[in-house]
């Protein structure tokens, strides 16, 4: 799969080289499609949340941070954010996503949100959903994910302690974790 | 055992390496028109393939294409023939009646020599800035507007490149917004509403919108630098207020 490492793959692709690119999908398709599980309710909005994943990617590549080497934290978030509005994004992208061959995935156990966690996001805060997302969810450090957002560390640390407070209130005050 | 998604993830791939794969992307020319003082409307003209000279005498641009302006991004599509004309002074251009499709028209300058150039559209003052380098940008059109462009520059020689566009990334009006903008006509209530909402949209993105005063006959505020990040702002003003921002202070310009 790899030639040379993620970092040199991101700036050969930004210099032009459209493989590099497609490496790059090689190397974190599977994992954006597993936290795609996590956020949206239907296989096929999984595959459509992780094709306009790479595609903002690219569209927003200016703004895509190289955290340790790896563009991975970035497209978690964005991954995130996308769910968000899939809707509205998917309108963006509809003429490519029409073109792709349908969905053939099938939901994945091993996803479930067992403690509730991602069917609460809704609940937070865009900046306070990232930083869960980040550090709860798929356990890269505060500093990790202070570098793919873009904010000091003392920020994320902050933003991830509110997230906590509001998660455990909403789901210890109705006695019940929410499962997806 | 679930079934692998393999040939829609080849499909895609095979996408996004066309995409990242660096290639020029050309538009055909259409008005092409003489150097030196033009003033006055410039729709409808088609002068042909005339090259464009430089002061060197060289051609500043080939006579077969003209490459688009890079803020324009992959997603946008050109509708129509681009008008481009080459200036020493002033140009207005009618743009028209928006194409279907269309979400604005985009406008780039560059000039020969480093100079600047001033941007008006539909008679209000839009922007400008030095345009040696190539500048320029993507304006909403206005719905209620004659959609007329004049470019000031001030320098010897300048080419304005004037497009409509399908903005592929570009945000709609919220439906709340659309239902305000329905008649024609934004009321005050409609426009501070908008502006409650923008403010409430960029507070979940967790930008704080400064300001947001009434300044004689329109609201103040402000947005701190990062607030470009995750698109806050471009998605907030784009879907809650951007439309009603333009109609509101065209209908309220002195």
């Amino acid at each position: 799969m790899g030639q040379g490492t993620e970092e040199a793959d991101w700036g050969a692709a930004l210099a032009g080289d459209g493989e590099a690119f497609g490496r790059i999908f090689d190397r974190h398709r599977d994992r954006v499609r597993r936290h795609g599980h996590r956020l949206v309710p239907t296989p096929a909005d999984v595959d459509d949340l992780v094709a306009m994943t790479f595609l903002e990617a690219w569209r927003l590549r200016a703004r895509v941070r190289v955290v340790d080497g790896s563009v991975l934290p970035w497209l978690l978030v964005a991954a995130t954010n996308l769910a968000r509005n899939q809707q509205r994004a998917a309108r963006r992208h509809r003429a490519l996503l029409a073109k792709l061959p349908p969905s053939t995935t099938t939901p994945d156990p091993a996803q479930r949100d067992e403690l509730g966690l991602v069917a609460r996001l809704d609940e937070l805060s865009v900046v306070d959903r990232q930083v869960l997302v980040l550090c709860i969810i798929e356990g890269f450090s505060e500093r990790e994910a202070a570098a793919a957002l873009g904010v000091p560390p003392g920020t994320v640390k902050s933003r991830l302690s509110r997230a906590r407070r509001r998660l455990a209130h909403a789901v210890f005050t109705e006695g019940t974790p929410h499962v997806s | 055992m679930s079934p692998d998604p393999v040939d829609r993830d080849a499909a895609l791939r095979r996408i996004l390496v066309a995409r990242a794969t660096r290639a020029p992307r050309t538009v055909p020319w259409l008005a092409i028109v003489g150097t030196v003082g033009v003033v006055g409307m410039l729709a409808g003209l088609a002068i042909g393939a005339t090259a464009l000279r430089g002061p060197d005498g060289v051609p500043a641009v080939g006579p077969s294409g003209f490459d688009l302006p890079p803020f324009l991004t992959e997603d946008s599509v050109v509708l129509g023939t681009p008008t481009v004309v080459a200036t020493s002074d002033a140009v207005t251009h009618e743009a028209g009646k928006p194409p279907a499709g269309a979400s604005g028209l985009a406008v780039w300058v560059t000039c020969e020599a480093p100079g600047s150039f001033e941007l008006e559209l539909d008679g209000r003052w839009e922007g400008g800035g030095d345009c040696d380098g190539g500048a320029g940008g993507y304006w909403r059109y206005e719905r209620f507007g004659p959609n007329v462009v004049r470019v000031t520059p001030s320098t010897e020689q300048a080419t304005v490149w004037i497009a409509w566009v399908d903005r592929g990334d570009d945000t709609t009006p919220s439906a709340t917004a659309e239902a305000a903008l329905a008649d024609g006509t934004v009321t005050e209530e409609e426009y501070r509403a908008g502006f409650d909402r923008f403010v409430a949209c960029m507070a979940d993105w967790g930008v704080t919108v400064g300001g947001g005063f009434w300044d004689g006959d329109r609201i103040s505020y402000s947005l701190p630098g990062h607030v470009n990040e995750w698109g806050a702002e471009h998605e907030c003003y784009g879907t809650e207020f951007r439309d009603l921002d333009i109609a509101w202070q065209i209908s309220h310009q002195e």
